[in-house]
């Protein structure tokens, strides 16, 4: 891509301020915290340990970031069927959000268990790496489904 | 949930058959969209079961006001005897949607459980089918509610 075409915000003309349901500042937190937490996530994923203490090393990021995603998927409840105007736009986001829920919890049940021991055993290790992958990929497609209604929040993503 | 448009059309006792038709028409461009946006992947719906069961309760509540409770044009909707397979429609929605939401729920919680993977496949089973009658309920109620609008129309 040239970097004058880098420039170029895409226009898409249903998305409104209103259309979107939550406030553009919102959306962008959410954008931000799913992608970042989607890189800690990655990072458990790719990199497996051994002992409880490197695993409460490397889980502690993305742990405390939990309570801050839960805000901003609270947030997203207001993307509603029968609210957006863009009725595919809504269900899809509703799906994505409802998994991101379901993959939190399942990182936290499977952490939890990690880190009280203090070896980890393999099963462990990989219950861990797969529900991290799973959440990575979770928080990547509700973020790139937020930004595809969005194209400042698209272009900042860049 | 918050009621985006009005359920009652403007001056609805002197409301002409073609104005009723219109504002029908409006609120069922709602389910329309709902069946188009779950047409390519019906999993869509499992996470707004809940807001696709108001559009359709309140669209077969507009309907039942506006049409069946307006003497001029109930008879005239009677006189097709569209008046039993709208009902028939709108409780058949109605007690698919208690059905697959309870089913749902379950699933959900077992899934929170971690279960042995044949249980899990019986329960996605379970879920599919029930999800497949369900929107077979709001095709038809869909198809009722366009046959009143044509009616009327007409």
């Amino acid at each position: 891509m040239t970097p004058s075409a880098r420039n170029v915000i895409p226009f898409n003309p249903g998305a409104t301020a209103d259309d979107l349901l939550v406030p553009v500042a919102r959306l962008r937190s959410a954008v931000h915290q799913l992608d970042e937490l989607r890189q800690y996530a990655e990072r458990v994923a790719l990199d497996p340990r051994w002992s409880a203490i490197e695993w409460r090393a490397i889980c502690s990021p993305l742990l405390i970031r939990l309570p801050r995603m839960r805000q901003s998927l609270a947030d997203l409840d207001a993307i509603r069927l029968g609210q957006c105007a863009d009725a595919g736009w809504a269900a899809r986001i509703r799906t994505a959000r409802s998994e991101v829920e379901r993959r939190l919890t399942g990182i936290r049940v499977s952490m939890s268990a990690l880190t009280s021991a203090e070896v980890s055993s393999t099963d462990v290790v990989v219950t861990v790496s797969s529900d991290a992958t799973l959440l990575a990929t979770a928080l990547g497609e509700l973020s790139a489904l937020i930004a595809s209604r969005c194209p400042a929040i698209a272009h900042d993503r860049k | 949930m918050d009621d985006p448009g009005s359920p009652t059309p403007p001056e609805s006792q002197s409301i002409t058959p073609d104005g009723l038709a219109e504002f029908l028409a409006q609120h069922l461009a709602s389910l329309a969209d709902v069946l188009m946006s779950v047409d390519d992947n019906p999993r869509l719906i499992d996470a707004s079961l809940e807001d696709v069961h108001e559009i359709a309760a309140r669209l077969a509540k507009v309907v039942k006001r506006q049409v069946f409770g307006h003497p001029d044009f109930a008879a005239e909707v009677l006189h097709w005897d569209i008046g039993g397979m709208f009902e028939h429609a709108r409780t058949n929605e109605s007690d698919n949607y208690e059905v697959y939401a309870d089913d749902l729920e379950r699933h959900q919680r077992r899934q929170g459980k971690d279960l042995a993977v044949a249980d899990s496949d019986a329960d996605k089973f379970a879920i599919v089918k029930r999800r497949r009658a369900y929107l077979e309920t709001l095709f038809d109620l869909n198809r009722e509610i366009s046959g009143i609008i044509d009616i009327l129309r007409a």
